[in-house]
């Protein structure tokens, strides 16, 4: 049976995630600089993380397209470890973490736009996401 | 661990207003869905998709059954009906019905949709009732501790099919389309961004709508097959899905040695039950 | 479509069946979602045909349990709605009977009884589905029942049907059987203006103000409708006032009492009888439905023999009338309990008359009615 071949269980929630080698996607590794990096300016964002309310489930920090996220040391009240942002210079504000977080615990601010207003063309036909949507949170 | 570089998120408890937070019941957070659940992410796509669809949040009808994945319309800051098991459908059959204005959606899970609620289901379908289903898909029975379900798949194991099991499981997509639904779609909670797109291009849509969730369940299903964490399973989607727009859902299965496809598999717009409603009888009595 | 097409005044030769569909026209019914079972099909089919002349909307579901949850669905809608169904089928209904109950949702729910148990007699009477009216769903609840005798009882007991569940915001049942559905008498359809129809109190507050289970003296939380911006969440589990579900016993405790007291507290102001020769009854006949026109004949025979009998027809059989029966156990010498079943009322009348009087049964299993030389035998035992 393919789908329940070769995956192993890894039960321990901490420590795998910090490794940057162990990644599902087969190329993210080798990410490049595009070329014409020198040139456009990419838009930047700021994390907030709701630390009482991460259940530590690593989606944040395993799919962030930048490798901003990991997560910390510190405890929360019900004993996770919320992420934090450690590349936060790298942050662009894709919006990712907000939606893969299942509870609701992460997003993103835009703090600085970008050259490029529309994000590149996606798959599936439907309306793209739309940055200003989201609201100023209040710190 | 790396800890060189200095955090500067921002983090806090209480003070931060999640983006998401006017369309949820914050005085219900946090949730109960378990630790690497892909439910809350299934929600956080489906408040996106609603709020890019441009529909008014008071026109939303949530109606969920029993489960996990039935709890979703306790947490939705819309109006939301927790019914019984398996009879989220017809509930939302007479709602829509009794109010054309509502846009009824029906979230709820696999055994609750296709199992309990199987006649249900291929009725409106059959009917094209103006309502759309959202299927959480994650092959168990998770509230009640992960039993088998008519999705679950062969060889799998289940508290209720401790040998494996040896039933076939639905293939949802197939079921829908053979019953008519006009929209029939399949993502995995890890295709967030097309899942969110597919939902809010169904949510202004007529005619009876049916999304699939693919979503791990780390506490019964994973735990049982000894397949990880949620965050395996989705690495094990990453790694096993394919997209295939508008392929033939009779291949769509879930099981032996099949990829998971994906995609938009049906999407065509036909006359719904209120449609036919009011061209053969309506206006039959001259109203 | 028109409104003029509701209320079909004037004198008419109705089937018990069709009487009850146009009580449900008359009364504003808007929704039906119903299975066809004989003896109830003519309902189903009679509201097909007259309910989208008035812009409702009839739909044959798949199955009872999804007519059962789609008359809920409409009710939340906005819309006054109603199915019928029998024996087999309300058995199918009873678990969404009690989401209704514990949703707090108006709706009417007619069974035309028939022979049970099980498949039983599908074409012919019976009367034993009465103490399921009451227990038939899990739990602790309490509900509404009103058990008519005649097409023109049913008619007006079906507007009463639907009166009480919007004031009460609960499903009521209209507990008929398949002689009174199947026999064609005179009807009488008042004016519109003069049917009494009565619609759920909406809420005046606003959204954010608004709890759905908030209620004040006489229990009844106000109503309000899906889409109006209320954005409330119901649930079948456990709730508090919020609506909320909450897992103990303290919120459990609250909500069973609320739902028990909402009907038991206003009890004198939903039962009725009717009291038919009781000033010098020495022994009282209880009966409801059909049973109830036999039993008359029978308290005829009864009187020509010299015995002091009494009737107290039962026009609400749920919630029951014990304080009528416990008054009259103290001055009376017995009760006989008529009915097409082997004891379910008479179960009640014997609990509550607490050994003070006797009580008697006039059994029958259904298919027929009941001869009233039988009920005369029991009467005379009775009276000794």
């Amino acid at each position: 049976m393919v789908m329940f071949r070769g995956l192993v269980g890894h039960i321990i929630f901490v420590t795998l995630w910090f490794e940057p080698t162990t990644r599902g996607y087969s190329g993210v590794k080798y990410w490049r600089k595009p070329l014409d990096a020198d040139t456009v300016k990419s838009p930047r964002g700021r994390i907030y993380v709701i630390k009482e309310q991460c259940k530590g489930c690593g989606f944040c920090v395993e799919y962030c397209p930048r490798d901003v996220l990991e997560l910390s040391q510190e405890f929360n009240k019900k004993g996770y470890h919320p992420p934090v942002a450690v590349k936060e210079e790298n942050c662009v504000s894709c919006g990712l973490c907000e939606l893969i977080c299942p509870e609701f615990a992460i997003y993103a601010e835009l703090i600085e736009e970008g050259d490029q207003k529309e994000p590149a063309g996606e798959e599936t036909p439907g309306k793209t996401e739309k940055a200003d949507k989201r609201e100023k949170a209040e710190v | 661990m790396n800890k060189t570089a200095t955090p500067t998120a921002t983090v806090s408890t209480d003070k931060l207003q999640h983006p998401m937070s006017d369309l949820l019941r914050m005085d219900r957070m946090p949730h109960i869905w378990c630790s690497s659940c892909g439910l809350g992410t299934g929600l956080t796509c489906f408040i996106m998709a609603l709020r890019e669809s441009g529909i008014d949040e008071n026109d939303v009808a949530v109606v969920s059954g029993i489960g996990c994945t039935g709890r979703v319309a306790g947490y939705l800051n819309l109006d939301s009906f927790h019914t019984t098991h398996g009879r989220a459908i017809p509930f939302a059959t007479g709602l829509a019905l009794a109010n054309p204005k509502l846009r009824v959606v029906v979230y709820s899970g696999d055994g609750d949709i296709v199992a309990i609620g199987g006649n249900h289901f291929i009725h409106s379908a059959r009917r094209n009732m103006d309502i759309m289903v959202i299927v959480v898909n994650n092959f168990t029975y998770g509230m009640t501790g992960g039993q088998a379900g008519p999705t679950t798949p062969v060889t799998a194991k289940a508290t209720t099919a401790p040998y494996g099991c040896f039933e076939y499981p639905f293939n949802v997509p197939y079921l829908a389309m053979a019953a008519g639904a006009s929209y029939v779609a399949r993502w995995t909670s890890l295709h967030m961004r097309r899942l969110k797109n597919s939902m809010a291009e169904a949510l202004p849509k007529r005619g009876f709508r049916v999304i699939e969730i693919i979503c791990p369940c780390p506490t019964a299903f994973a735990r049982k097959n000894r397949l990880g964490t949620g965050l395996d399973l989705l690495k094990f989607y990453h790694d096993n899905s394919i997209i295939k727009h508008g392929a033939d859902p009779k291949e769509a299965d879930i099981g032996m040695s099949n990829k998971i496809i994906c995609g938009k598999f049906v999407d065509e717009e036909r006359p719904t039950f209120r449609d036919f409603l009011t061209q053969n009888v309506h206006e039959k009595l001259g109203g | 479509m028109a409104e003029d097409r509701r209320v079909l005044t004037g004198e008419h030769f109705l089937s018990g069946d069709h009487a009850c569909a146009e009580g449900g026209m008359a009364a504003g019914c808007m929704f039906f979602g119903g299975y066809p079972i004989t003896p109830s099909t003519e309902i189903a089919e009679r509201m097909s045909e007259r309910l989208p002349e008035v812009g409702g909307i009839f739909i044959q579901m798949e199955d009872e349990l999804a007519s059962m949850n789609s008359i809920l669905g409409a009710s939340w809608g906005g819309w006054k709605s109603m199915t019928c169904t029998s024996g087999p089928g309300f058995s199918l209904m009873m678990e969404n009977l009690g989401l209704g109950v514990v949703l707090e949702t108006p709706t009417v729910l007619v069974n035309i009884q028939r022979g049970g148990p099980s498949t039983g007699l599908p074409t012919l009477s019976g009367q034993a589905d009465m103490m399921q009216a009451k227990w038939g769903s899990h739990g602790d609840y309490e509900i509404i029942a009103v058990a008519p005798n005649s097409p023109q009882e049913i008619f007006d007991f079906t507007v009463k049907a639907f009166n009480l569940s919007e004031l009460y915001r609960v499903p009521v049942l209209v507990m008929s059987d398949e002689s009174v559905g199947h026999m064609t008498e005179k009807v009488v359809i008042p004016p519109a203006d003069k049917l009494g129809v009565v619609s759920r109190r909406f809420t005046k507050k606003k959204p954010g103000e608004y709890l759905p289970y908030e209620f004040g003296e006489d229990e009844i939380p106000d109503m309000v409708k899906a889409g109006d911006g209320y954005r409330i969440h119901v649930t079948g589990l456990t709730h508090d006032k919020r609506g909320y579900p909450v897992i103990d016993a303290e919120t459990q405790d609250w909500m069973v009492r609320h739902l028990i007291n909402k009907i038991q507290k206003n009890k004198r102001k939903i039962i009725e009888v009717e009291e038919i020769n009781m000033d010098d009854a020495e022994v009282v006949i209880v009966s409801y439905g059909i049973s109830s026109r036999v039993a008359h004949r029978g308290m005829d025979l009864a009187r020509e023999q010299g015995i002091k009998v009494g009737m107290l027809r039962l026009i609400v059989v749920w919630p029951f009338c014990d304080y009528i029966i416990r008054e009259l156990a103290e001055k009376v010498k017995a009760f006989v309990t008529v009915e097409l079943n082997f004891g379910q009322i008479a179960l009640e009348v014997e609990r509550c008359a607490g050994g003070k009087a006797g009580c008697y049964l006039v059994p029958h299993a259904g298919g027929d009615v009941h001869n009233p030389e039988d009920i005369l035998e029991v009467i005379k035992e009775a009276a000794k």
